[in-house]
C-alpha cells in the first residue's frame, strides 16, 4: 500500500476586529497556493504480503510394467522437453564401496554409440540443439535429453542409442585416464579450495567406510573399455526405472509415445537407497593441509545434520539460512560486512535419506585465519544458544517459497524438482508439508536442533601455510594432523576421530 | 507449375513471433524504462545499468567504479546501513551487481508483490545515496574489495586476465588496467573522491531500468514514475574517457610473461576485435564457434580431440565499447608453448584454403541462437538482454535483428573478418608458466608488470 501525505496549505486572509463604519466590501477571494509536487513517502519500506506456495500437481504416473514407470509433467508454454531415463541403481549396486571402474562409465557414458562416434554424435546434438547429460552415481544412473519441441523425435533417437547402444573407444578411454591422473596429481593438490574440499571428504570418513573410497590411481592404470562396457550393461538390469517426460505436451500419447525408451530395461526389484555412514561423533579435529607459501588461507568446517525426512530435518534448514544461506546471514554479515576478511563465506546443508553434513567454506588472507575460526565458533554457538531469530526464520521461508513458486519456468527447472522427488521417494505433498513447516519454525525449535547437532563432532580443514597458520590454530586449542596437498587430494590420511 | 507457383506466392509467409516485445518510455528526468511483462510465474526481474565503468576511472582511480558498486550496497539516506539487503531478502527477494570496463549494473529478482519495495531501494540508492557513504562503510568496503582481488589472484591464473589486457591495451588505454583496480589506488580512495565519482555517474540520464516478470505494464510504469518522481533531471554526464589514439600495431612488446603458482603451462593468443555495434561481430561470433563449440570444430579437436595436445582449449569473443578482444588459448602440462601456439595459428590460417562448410555455419548459427533463446526464458537474463540492446543499439527491441544477423553470415564473411582481424602481425601472446621455469615461455617475452 502506498501511503502519501499531501500536505496543502491554505493562506487565511487576516481577520480584523469590524468597526462602526459602513461595511467594507469583501476582500477579493484568493487562490490557493498551487500544491508542490512531493516525492513517494521514504520513511519506512513499503509493506510486502506474504506469498503461498503454489500446489504443483503430482506426476501423472504411468506404470509400465516390470518396475518401469513413466512420470509425465505437463509443462505449459515451455520451449523445451525434458526425457529423463533414471534408472534407480547405481555404483554402489554395481561393485561395492570401490569404484574406479564406474566412474570412468559415468564420465565417458553418453561419447559415443555404435549409431555414431563421438565426433558424429557431437555433430548431431549440436546440429538439433540438443543437450544430452548422463551420469551415475552411488545408487542412481540417469540418460536425460533436453530439446526443442520440434527436434523431440531426433532426441529420443539418440537417446535410445546412448541408453542401450554406447561405445566405450580406447580413445575416450585413454584421454580420461591423462586427464583424471593430471587432475588428481597435479591440479587439485595445486588449488587451495580443491585441496581442502579433497581433504574434508577423507577427513569425514575413513576409506573402508561406505562414500569413504580414496581416488586408485593403479586402478585408474589398469581401465579398459571393456570394464565399462560391463558396467553399462549390469546397470541397465540393476534396478527400477523411473522415465521422467516434461513439456508442453500431450500426455494421451505419453506411454505410446515414450514407453518403448524403457522398453527391457530395469528390473522390478526395490530401488536402491543411501545407508548410513556417519562421521565422528565427538571432539572438535583439525587438518591442516601445507601449502608452503600461501598467503590465503581455504577454511572448511563440517559438522553432522539431520539426513532427509529426519524430525530436525527442516528446523535445521532455517538453521543453516540464518548461519550462511543468504547475503546477510550472520557469517558473512560478521566475516564480509562488519569485517572485511573475506570476499563471501557461506555453508550448505547436504542430505540424502540416510546422511546429512553441515559445512562451511571460506577463503581468508592468512593474518585473520584464527579470527575467522573464532568468529565462526562464535556464531554456531550462538545459535545453539539462542536459535534463529523470527525474522530470519520468516526471510528463509520466503526465499524457499519464491524457488518452489517459480518450479514451472522451463522443462528443465520442472525436471529438477521431479527428478529429486523420483530419486528421494518423496512427493509434492510432502515438500508442500516442509515448506507448512517451515513457515511454523520457532527460534525455541532452530535453538532445540542447533544445540544437538552442533554439540557433536566439528571437523576442520584448512589449506595453507603451515608455518603461519599453525601458531593460530594452537593459540585456539587446535592442534593439527598436518597432510600435504598430495596426500589430501589422494586420500592419504586417516579419517579423524575414530579409535 | 503456373498454379504451384501462384499457391506458393499466395501463401503468406507466417511471421514469426519477435523475441522480445517491450516496451520503452523515457521519464522527464532522463531515466529510461523498459517493460516487458512475463506471467510464467509469480516473479520480477529489475535490471538497472549505469553508462560508468572501469574505463572512466583515469590514473589514481584505477578500481573506482568497483569499489562504488560494492558501496551502492551500503546504504542510503532512507536506507539504513545493510537495510538494502535486509529488506529485499525479508521480501523473499536477491540480488547482485557487476562492473565491467563499459558499465556497471545491479540486478535483482524478487516476487510481484514486492515490486514497489525493490523500486523505493533502487531509487534511494540512485537519488540519495550520500547519506551511506561515510569513511566506515568507505574502508570497510576497501578491505572487501581488496580481499577480492587477493582471493582471485590466489586462485591457479587468477592473474591471466589482468595480464592479457595489460599486453593488448597499451598503457593510457582505459582498458589497460582490469577493474579490480591497483591496491594502491583502491587503498587511497577519499570519500570526496567517492562521492564525486556518484554525483558525476549515477544520473537518471545514465541509466536504463528494466523490468521482466509478473506485472501489468502501465501499473508498473506508474510505480516506477512514482518512485523516481523526487529525482530531478542532473544532465548527461561529463564525456567518457576513450582511446587517445587508435591502437598501434604491431603492439610492443607483443609477446608477455607471467609466472604464477600454476603447475602447466598456458598460451593466449590475442587480437584487437572490433568495437560493440560493428558490422564485423556477427561474423567473429559465428567463427568464434566455428573454431571452440565442442568436438566436431576445429580448435577443438586439432588441440584437444584429434592430437590431444591440451588439457583445457578456448575461444573468447569479446567486443567491449572502445576496442574488443579475440582471445584463443591452450593450457597443457607436457606440450611446449611453442607448439600450441604454432597449432593455433594452423587452425586459424587453415580457414582461407578451407572456409566452413553449410555444416559448420549450420552448427555455429544452431548454437548461437540457442544460447540467445535459453537466456530469453529466464527474467533476469532477459532483462540483462534488453539492457544490453538499449545500450549497444538504443534500441531494446533488437535481438530479432541481430539474430537475423547472425543468420545471415556466410563462409565468405567468416574468412574475411578473420583475414580482417586475425592477422598474425597483428596479435600479442601471453605464456603463463610455473615460476622458475620461465625458459618454457614463447622467445622473446617480455615480463608482464601488473599495475
Amino acid at each position: 500500500m502506498i501511503r502519501a501525505a499531501v500536505l496543502l496549505m491554505l493562506a487565511l486572509p487576516a481577520v480584523a476586529a469590524p468597526k462602526k463604519a459602513a461595511p467594507a466590501a469583501p476582500p477579493a477571494p484568493v487562490a490557493p497556493p498551487i500544491p508542490k509536487p512531493v516525492g513517494p513517502d521514504r520513511t519506512t519500506p513499503p509493506p510486502v504480503a506474504a506469498p503461498s506456495p503454489l500446489h504443483h500437481a503430482d506426476p501423472q504416473v504411468f506404470d509400465l510394467g516390470a518396475g518401469r514407470k513413466l512420470w509425465f509433467v505437463p509443462t505449459p508454454g515451455a520451449r523445451k522437453v525434458v526425457v529423463q531415463v533414471i534408472l534407480h541403481a547405481g555404483t554402489h549396486e554395481l561393485e561395492g564401496w570401490s569404484s574406479p571402474q564406474t566412474d570412468a562409465a559415468s564420465e565417458l557414458w553418453g561419447v559415443a554409440t555404435t549409431r555414431h562416434g563421438a565426433s558424429e554424435l557431437a555433430a548431431e546434438l549440436a546440429l538439433h540443439d540438443i543437450n544430452l547429460s548422463t551420469g551415475i552415481g552411488w545408487h542412481d544412473a540417469w540418460a536425460e535429453i533436453e530439446a526443442p519441441k520440434e527436434e523431440l523425435d531426433t532426441a529420443l533417437s539418440l537417446l535410445d542409442d546412448v541408453l542401450r547402444r554406447p561405445v566405450f573407444t580406447g580413445a575416450e578411454v585413454a584421454r580420461y585416464k591423462r586427464e583424471t591422473s593430471y587432475f588428481l596429481t597435479l591440479a587439485a593438490p595445486n588449488d587451495l579450495e580443491t585441496a581442502s574440499n579433497s581433504a574434508l571428504g577423507h577427513a569425514w570418513r575413513p576409506a573402508d567406510a561406505p562414500y569413504g573410497a580414496r581416488p586408485d590411481l593403479t586402478a585408474l592404470k589398469k581401465l579398459k573399455p571393456s570394464d565399462l562396457a560391463t558396467r553399462h550393461a549390469a546397470l541397465l538390469a540393476a534396478g527400477p526405472v523411473t522415465l521422467l517426460v516434461a513439456g508442453d505436451l500431450d500426455p494421451s500419447t505419453a506411454v505410446a509415445r515414450f514407453g518403448k525408451l524403457v522398453e527391457g530395461l530395469g528390473a522390478d526389484k526395490a530401488a536402491a537407497k543411501a545407508v548410513a555412514s556417519p562421521g565422528p561423533t565427538s571432539g572438535e579435529h583439525l587438518v591442516l593441509v601445507d601449502v608452503p607459501g600461501a598467503t590465503q588461507a581455504s577454511i572448511r568446517l563440517r559438522t553432522a545434520a539431520p539426513p532427509l525426512g529426519h524430525a530436525d530435518s527442516v528446523a535445521f534448514s532455517g538453521v543453516d539460512w540464518a548461519l550462511g544461506g543468504a547475503f546477510l546471514s550472520r557469517l558473512n554479515s560478521n566475516l564480509r560486512e562488519d569485517k572485511g576478511w573475506t570476499y563471501g563465506i557461506r555453508s550448505r546443508y547436504g542430505r540424502d535419506v540416510a546422511n546429512g553434513t553441515w559445512t562451511v567454506s571460506v577463503m581468508v588472507s592468512n593474518e585473520n585465519v584464527g579470527g575467522a575460526v573464532t568468529e565462526i565458533r562464535r556464531e554456531i554457538d550462538g545459535i545453539a544458544a539462542s536459535g534463529a531469530r523470527a525474522d530470519e526464520i520468516d526471510a528463509g521461508w520466503r526465499d524457499r517459497v519464491g524457488t518452489w513458486n517459480n518450479t514451472f519456468r522451463t522443462a528443465a527447472d520442472v525436471s529438477g524438482l521431479y527428478s529429486d522427488l523420483a530419486t528421494t521417494g518423496r512427493t509434492v505433498g510432502v515438500r508442500l508439508g516442509d515448506l507448512d513447516q517451515f513457515a511454523k519454525l520457532s527460534p525455541a525449535d532452530t535453538q532445540r536442533v542447533a544445540a544437538q547437532w552442533f554439540g557433536q563432532a566439528r571437523v576442520w580443514v584448512i589449506a595453507g601455510d603451515r608455518s603461519v597458520l599453525e601458531p593460530q590454530l594452537q593459540s585456539l586449542g587446535l592442534t593439527p594432523t598436518v597432510v600435504s596437498p598430495s596426500d589430501a587430494v589422494l586420500g592419504r590420511m586417516s579419517a579423524v576421530g575414530r579409535p | 507449375m503456373i498454379a504451384l507457383l501462384a499457391a506458393l506466392a499466395a501463401t503468406p509467409t507466417a511471421s514469426a513471433e519477435p523475441l522480445t516485445a517491450a516496451q520503452v518510455h523515457r521519464l522527464d528526468n532522463g531515466l529510461t524504462v523498459i517493460l516487458e511483462e512475463d506471467h510464467r510465474t509469480d516473479e520480477v526481474a529489475l535490471h538497472i545499468r549505469y553508462h560508468v565503468g572501469s574505463r572512466d576511472e583515469g590514473d589514481g582511480l584505477h578500481g573506482c567504479a568497483h569499489l562504488f558498486e560494492h558501496l551502492m550496497f551500503e546504504g542510503s539516506r532512507n536506507v539504513g546501513n545493510n537495510k538494502f539487503d535486509e529488506w529485499l531478502t525479508a521480501a523473499g527477494g536477491a540480488n547482485n551487481a557487476f562492473t565491467s570496463e563499459d558499465q556497471t549494473a545491479y540486478h535483482m529478482t524478487f516476487p510481484s508483490g514486492a515490486l514497489d519495495l525493490a523500486l523505493f531501494l533502487e531509487s534511494d540508492r540512485l537519488g540519495f545515496l550520500d547519506a551511506g557513504l561515510d569513511e566506515a562503510n568507505l574502508t570497510n568496503q576497501k578491505g572487501v574489495v581488496l580481499q577480492e582481488r587477493n582471493e582471485g589472484f590466489a586462485a591457479p591464473h587468477g592473474r591471466d586476465w589482468d595480464a592479457l589486457v595489460a599486453l593488448q591495451f597499451p598503457p593510457g588505454h582505459p582498458y589497460h588496467v582490469s577493474t579490480i583496480g591497483t591496491v594502491a589506488d583502491v587503498e587511497g580512495f577519499s570519500l570526496h573522491a567517492v562521492q564525486d565519482f556518484w554525483r558525476t555517474w549515477y544520473r537518471p540520464q545514465n541509466a536504463v531500468l528494466v523490468l521482466v516478470g509478473n506485472f501489468k505494464s502501465d501499473e508498473a510504469l506508474a510505480k516506477v514514475r512514482h518512485w523516481f518522481s523526487d529525482m530531478p533531471d542532473l544532465g548527461a554526464p561529463p564525456p567518457r574517457l576513450t582511446a587517445a589514439a587508435p591502437i598501434a600495431k604491431p603492439l610492443n612488446p607483443s609477446r608477455g610473461l607471467l609466472t604464477d603458482d600454476v603447475e602447466d603451462r598456458t598460451v593466449y593468443v590475442s587480437w584487437q576485435a572490433p568495437p560493440v555495434g560493428h558490422a564485423d561481430l556477427p561474423a567473429l561470433e559465428i567463427l568464434s564457434w566455428v573454431l571452440n563449440g565442442g568436438q566436431g570444430t576445429r580448435l577443438d579437436d586439432a588441440l584437444y580431440y584429434d592430437k590431444s595436445l591440451t588439457t583445457d582449449v578456448g575461444v573468447y569473443a569479446g567486443p567491449s565499447e572502445i576496442d574488443g578482444m579475440f582471445i584463443a588459448y591452450a593450457t597443457s602440462e607436457r606440450t611446449s608453448l611453442k607448439k600450441l601456439d604454432a597449432a593455433i595459428g594452423k587452425v586459424i590460417a587453415g580457414l582461407t584454403k578451407s572456409p566452413p562448410t553449410d555444416a559448420e555455419l549450420k552448427r555455429a548459427k544452431v548454437a548461437a541462437r540457442s544460447g540467445l533463446l535459453d537466456q530469453l526464458e529466464h527474467p533476469e537474463s532477459r532483462a540483462e538482454l534488453l539492457a544490453d540492446c538499449q545500450y549497444r543499439k538504443s534500441q531494446a527491441n533488437c535481438l530479432d535483428q541481430e539474430l537475423a544477423a547472425l543468420e545471415a553470415v556466410t563462409a565468405a564473411d567468416v574468412v574475411r573478418v578473420a583475414s580482417t582481424w586475425l592477422k598474425p602481425a597483428d596479435r600479442v601472446a601471453l605464456s603463463v608458466v610455473p615460476k622458475g621455469d620461465e625458459k618454457s615461455a614463447l622467445s622473446g617475452s617480455t615480463l608482464v608488470e601488473l599495475p
